[in-house]
C-alpha cells in the first residue's frame, strides 16, 4: 500500500526517514509524481501528501452492502390527521398544552385517523416516558409507527408484538413490571392475580403493596382468597392495600366481620372499647386523626367497611330514611362505604341528605352526578367546597353544567375576590363547545384576575378548536369513549 | 399560489422559541380579515396588525417584539398552511398595498474606484498573504521533518499561534484550516493519513501562490477564496448571472466564536449553488430562501474553476413549493461529480451531494439500488427523523459531502421534503 508507506514515513519523520513517493499509483497521478523533486525531502513528502491525498479523496469507494434490506414499513390503511390538527399536536408537544395530549390523542382515535410519519419519533419519545397516553398512542401511529417500534428498543412497546409477560415479570423493571400487571389486569383479571400469586413471597414489601393497589381494577370475589390471605402479611403496608381493596368488595369475609363488629354498636348506640387483635388484622387503624376522639375513630371506620345492605334490616328503614334521620357521625363513615363500595342507592340517598362528600359522585349515575353538581353551582357558585364537587364529577360533564360553569366563573371575576388558580384547570375538562359564551363573558377581565382568565380562555379555546379539527362520529365516537375510560384507568395508576 | 408547509415556515423563525410561540397564535380563530393575493398575506391577530411580503419574503407587524419575523407573522404563515380558508384569497387593503409598495432603500452610492490605488491595494494583499503563506511553509516542512507523530503532544497553542498568523496576514481562511488540523489530530483512526493529506493541500496553495499570475483565471479565483480573501458584492453581482428554477433543497446552520454561519444549497437544472450568509451576535439571518420551495432567480456566482458559491441577483415572483425531485440516481454518480469537482478547485471544502432512491438503514447509513452505503453524519433525533420519513422506503436525501461522509438536511418522501434538523 503506497499510501499507507507514505504516512508511515510521515509519522516519523523526514529527519529520520526519507519519503516513499511511490511511482506506479495509475497513469495520470504518476506523472505528477515524477516531476517531485526528491532532493528536497519535506517538500517532496507534502508534494505526494497533496496529490495522493486528493487521488484518495477523489477515488473514493464506499462499501457496497450485500445484505437483504429490512422489510419496508407496510402501507397504511387509515387517512392522517388534517396539517391543522398536527400543527396543534405540534403545540402539545412543545410544552404548553402537554397536559390535553391524551385528550387529543383519543379524539384521533375515535376519528380512526393517524399521526403523520414524520411527527411520530417526537410522539413515541413523549408516549416512553408518559405512561398514562401509550395505549391510546399505540392506536393512532399506523403501520409506521409499529415499524419504527420493532427499529427503536425504546419503543418495542409500539411495535404491538407480543408481550414477553414472563421475561418481564421475572426481570423486568419495577416501573416496566407495574405496567405489565396493569395491562394485564385490565384484559385478564385472574390471569394477573394468578401471575402475582406465582411469585408473591419473593416480592418486596413495597412492591407487594403497589401490586395489591393494581387489583383495584377489576375487582371481584375472585380476588377474595388471596386478599383475605394478605392480611397476615409481615408487613403494615401490604395489609393495609389488602383491607383497602376487601372494603370494596360487601361479600367478603372482611365485610361479614365488620358487619358483626358494627351491627351491635350502631343498634345499641355504642362506641367500641378497644381495638381488638382481630380488629387490627382487618386494618383498624388505632391511633386517630387529631381533633378526632380514638373509640368514634374506631367507630367509623367500623362502619365505613360494614356492607351498607346490613342497616335497612337492622335499623328499619329505606337508605333514604336512615340517612335522613341518622347523626352527623353515621352518616359521613356510610358516605365512605357508600363510595368504596360504589353504592348508587346510598350514596344518592346521602347526597340529598346533604352529605358533603364529593367522592360519593362516583357512586351514583352519571347524569345524577352532573345534575347534582349543576344544582351546588346554580345554589353556592364556585366556592371552594363546589369546586370539590366539580373536581370529583365524571367527564362528560356537558353543555348544559359547562354553561354554568361558565356563567358562575363570569359572576366570580366581577368581584374583587383573590383568584383561585384552580379556577383554569376547568378549562381542561368543560364541554369545549362553551368556549365561544366563555370568550363573551370573560375576555375583558383584566387586573388580578388576567392571568386565571386568560389561561382558562385559551386552553378552552384551544380544545374547542381541537374537537372542531378531530371530528367524531358514529361508531368512532364510542371507540374514543373506550380509550379515554382506559386513558383514566392509567391515569389512577 | 401554493402555500407554504408548516416546516417551510418553521424555517423562518429566528429561534426555537418563536415557532412555539407562533403556534399558540395559529388557530383560526385568533385572526380576523386574514386574506392573501400573488403578493402578500395579511390578517389581525390580538389587535396587532401582520403582513407577510411573499416574494421577499419580508414581514410587518404592528406588535412590539423586536424578533424578525415575529410570531404573529409566522402564526399567520402557519394558519394559512394549516387552515388555507382563514386566509382566503382577496384583493388587499389599501394600508398592505402601501406597504408593499413602500420605497426600498437605495442600494449605496459607490464612489468611483481609483482603479491604480485598487490595484496597488490588491498587489500589496497579494504580497501580504505570500508573506504569511511562506512562514506557513516553513512550518509544514519543520511538522513533516519532526514526524506527524511529534504533533500529538504539541498544545492547542502550536496550532492557534499559526492560525493567528494567518489571520494576520490576511489569509483568515489559511488559519481555519490550520485549526482544523488540531482536531484531525484527535479524530482517532486513519489521523496521520488525514492530517497528511491536509497538510499536503496546504502545501500545495503555497505552491500555487507562488505562481499565482501563471496561473488560469478561476485558479487564481479559487486561491483567493481558498485564503479568505473576500469578494466584494458588488463585484460578483456585476458579473454573469444564471437565471434558473432554483430548488431549495437543504440549509445548514453553524455557530461560530460571533458569527453565525448560514449555507444554503439550491439546486437548478445545470449545477447547484451555495448561498452563504453570515449574522453577528443575536441577528436575524436572511429568510429569503425558504426550503422546500422553487424559486425562478437569477444567480450571480463567485468566479472559480468549480463555481458554487453564489449570491441571489434578482428573484423573479414568488416562491412555489417544491414538487419533483432531481437526484443523482446512485451514489457513484455523485461522487463522480465530486472526483470532477475536486479536480477542478482542490481546495473545495464542501459539496453538496444530492442522491435519489437511496433508503436509510441502520447504522447511520443510506444504501443506494445497487446496494452502495454512504455513512451520514446525523444526530439521534435526525436518525429517527430520516427513519420515520422513509419508513424503509426509497426517498431522496440531500446533504453536504465533506470528509467521505454526508451530512443529510432534507428528505423528500411522499412528494414534499422534510428538514432535517
Amino acid at each position: 500500500m503506497t499510501w499507507d508507506d507514505l504516512v508511515a514515513g510521515a509519522l516519523v519523520g523526514t529527519a529520520r526517514r526519507p519519503p516513499a513517493i511511490p511511482d506506479s499509483v495509475s497513469p495520470g497521478v504518476d506523472e505528477v509524481l515524477r516531476g517531485i523533486d526528491r532532493d528536497d525531502p519535506e517538500g517532496a513528502l507534502l508534494q505526494a501528501g497533496a496529490v495522493l491525498g486528493l487521488y484518495r479523496q477523489a477515488g473514493v469507494r464506499l462499501p457496497v452492502d450485500e445484505e437483504p434490506a429490512p422489510a419496508p414499513s407496510p402501507p397504511e390503511t387509515r387517512g392522517y390527521v388534517s396539517p391543522a390538527a398536527t400543527e396543534r399536536l405540534d403545540a402539545i408537544l412543545g410544552g404548553g398544552y402537554r397536559s390535553v395530549l391524551g385528550e387529543w390523542l383519543g379524539r384521533v382515535a375515535g376519528a380512526g385517523l393517524l399521526v403523520p410519519a414524520d411527527r411520530l419519533p417526537a410522539l413515541l419519545h413523549v408516549a416512553s416516558v408518559d405512561h398514562r397516553v401509550r395505549a391510546v398512542t399505540a392506536d393512532v401511529i399506523g403501520e409506521r409507527g409499529r415499524w419504527l417500534g420493532g427499529l427503536n428498543p425504546a419503543w418495542s412497546w409500539a411495535a404491538g408484538a407480543g408481550e414477553d409477560v414472563a421475561g418481564t415479570w421475572s426481570t423486568g423493571e419495577r416501573q416496566a413490571r407495574r405496567l405489565l400487571l396493569a395491562r394485564l389486569r385490565a384484559e385478564e383479571p385472574a390471569a394477573a392475580r394468578e401471575l402475582l400469586a406465582s411469585t408473591w413471597a419473593t416480592e418486596t414489601p413495597e412492591d407487594r403493596a403497589a401490586f395489591v393497589a393494581i387489583l383495584a381494577a377489576g375487582l371481584s370475589m375472585d380476588d377474595e382468597p388471596f386478599l383475605e390471605a394478605a392480611l397476615d402479611d409481615r408487613r403494615k403496608e401490604v395489609r393495609q392495600a389488602a383491607t383497602g381493596q376487601l372494603v370494596r368488595l360487601p361479600e367478603s369475609r372482611l365485610a361479614a366481620r365488620m358487619a358483626e363488629r358494627s351491627r351491635p354498636l350502631v343498634q345499641e348506640g355504642r362506641l367500641p372499647d378497644e381495638v381488638d387483635a382481630g380488629m387490627a388484622r382487618d386494618g383498624i387503624v388505632a391511633k386517630p386523626p387529631a381533633g378526632v376522639g380514638a373509640r368514634a375513630w374506631w367507630l367509623h371506620q367500623v362502619v365505613a367497611a360494614t356492607p351498607l345492605a346490613t342497616w335497612p334490616p337492622a335499623l328499619g328503614g329505606s337508605p333514604a330514611d336512615l340517612a335522613g334521620r341518622a347523626g352527623a357521625p353515621l352518616r359521613r363513615a356510610w358516605a365512605a362505604a357508600a363510595a368504596l363500595q360504589g353504592d348508587g342507592k346510598w350514596a344518592g340517598a346521602l347526597l340529598d341528605a346533604g352529605v358533603e362528600e364529593p367522592a360519593l359522585l362516583a357512586a351514583v349515575a352519571h347524569e345524577r352526578a352532573v345534575a347534582h353538581v349543576t344544582a351546588r353551582i346554580a345554589a353556592g357558585g364556585l366556592a371552594p367546597a363546589v369546586l370539590d364537587f366539580l373536581d370529583h364529577c365524571p367527564d362528560p360533564w356537558g353543555p348544559a353544567l359547562s354553561r354554568r360553569v361558565v356563567d358562575a366563573l363570569g359572576e366570580l371575576v366581577k368581584r374583587p375576590a383573590r383568584p383561585e388558580p384552580r379556577l383554569a384547570g376547568l378549562a381542561a375538562r368543560l364541554d369545549p363547545s362553551v368556549a365561544p359564551v366563555a370568550t363573551d363573558a370573560l375576555s375583558e377581565h383584566a387586573g388580578r384576575w388576567s392571568d386565571v382568565v386568560g389561561w382558562f380562555l385559551d386552553l378552552l379555546t384551544f380544545r374547542a378548536e381541537m374537537y372542531e379539527e378531530l371530528p367524531v362520529t358514529g361508531p368512532g365516537g364510542r371507540s374514543c369513549q373506550h380509550l379515554l375510560l382506559h386513558h383514566r384507568a392509567m391515569v389512577e395508576l | 399560489m401554493a402555500t407554504w408547509t408548516s416546516e417551510q415556515v418553521a424555517s423562518l423563525a429566528p429561534d426555537a422559541s418563536s415557532i412555539t410561540a407562533a403556534r399558540g397564535v395559529a388557530g383560526p380563530r385568533q385572526w380576523a380579515g386574514a386574506g392573501h393575493d400573488h403578493r402578500a398575506a395579511w390578517g389581525r391577530c390580538r389587535g396587532y396588525d401582520v403582513v407577510v411580503d411573499l416574494s421577499t419574503p419580508a414581514f410587518s407587524c404592528s406588535c412590539p417584539s423586536r424578533k424578525v419575523p415575529c410570531k404573529h407573522c409566522l402564526g399567520l404563515l402557519l394558519v394559512w398552511a394549516s387552515s388555507p380558508e382563514t386566509v382566503p384569497e382577496a384583493p388587499a387593503p389599501a394600508v398592505v398595498a402601501e406597504w408593499l409598495d413602500r420605497p426600498r432603500p437605495a442600494p449605496a452610492e459607490r464612489k468611483p474606484v481609483d482603479p491604480e490605488a485598487r490595484a496597488k491595494r490588491v498587489a500589496e494583499r497579494a504580497a501580504r498573504i505570500g508573506a504569511g503563506l511562506e512562514e506557513l511553509d516553513l512550518w509544514l516542512r519543520d511538522l513533516v521533518r519532526q514526524g506527524l507523530a511529534s504533533a500529538q503532544s504539541r498544545p492547542f497553542r502550536y496550532w492557534d499561534d499559526v492560525a493567528a498568523r494567518m489571520v494576520d496576514a490576511q489569509a483568515p481562511a489559511v488559519g481555519s484550516q490550520v485549526r482544523r488540523m488540531a482536531g484531525v489530530v484527535r479524530s482517532g483512526e486513519g489521523w496521520p493519513g488525514r492530517l497528511l493529506a491536509q497538510a499536503g493541500r496546504l502545501h500545495l496553495l503555497v505552491q500555487a501562490w507562488r505562481r499565482l499570475d501563471s496561473l488560469p483565471v478561476e485558479t487564481q479565483a479559487d486561491l483567493r477564496t481558498a485564503v479568505g480573501w473576500a469578494w466584494p458584492s458588488e463585484d460578483v453581482l456585476a458579473g454573469p448571472v444564471v437565471r434558473d428554477r432554483w430548488a431549495v433543497v437543504g440549509r445548514a446552520i453553524v455557530d461560530e466564536d460571533r458569527f453565525r454561519i448560514q449555507r444554503t444549497w439550491l439546486l437548478g437544472s445545470e449545477r447547484a449553488a451555495l448561498v452563504l450568509d453570515f449574522a453577528a451576535g443575536g441577528a436575524p439571518l436572511p429568510a429569503e430562501l425558504v426550503v422546500g420551495t422553487v424559486v425562478d432567480a437569477s444567480l450571480a456566482f463567485f468566479p472559480g474553476a468549480w463555481p458554487q458559491r453564489a449570491l441571489v441577483a434578482t428573484v423573479r415572483g414568488p416562491a412555489e413549493t417544491l414538487y419533483e425531485w432531481r437526484g443523482s440516481p446512485s451514489i457513484d454518480v455523485a461522487l463522480r461529480e465530486h472526483a470532477a469537482a475536486l479536480a477542478a478547485n482542490p481546495w473545495l471544502d464542501r459539496v453538496p451531494m444530492i442522491l435519489a432512491g437511496v433508503v436509510p438503514v441502520g447504522g447511520r447509513r443510506a444504501r443506494d439500488a445497487g446496494g452502495t452505503t454512504v455513512p451520514l453524519v446525523m444526530d439521534e433525533e435526525g436518525e429517527w427523523l430520516l427513519a420515520t420519513v422513509s419508513g424503509g422506503h426509497p426517498v431522496g436525501l440531500a446533504g453536504e459531502w465533506r470528509d467521505g461522509s454526508l451530512r443529510p438536511m432534507s428528505v423528500w418522501a411522499g412528494r414534499r421534503l422534510t428538514v432535517i434538523p
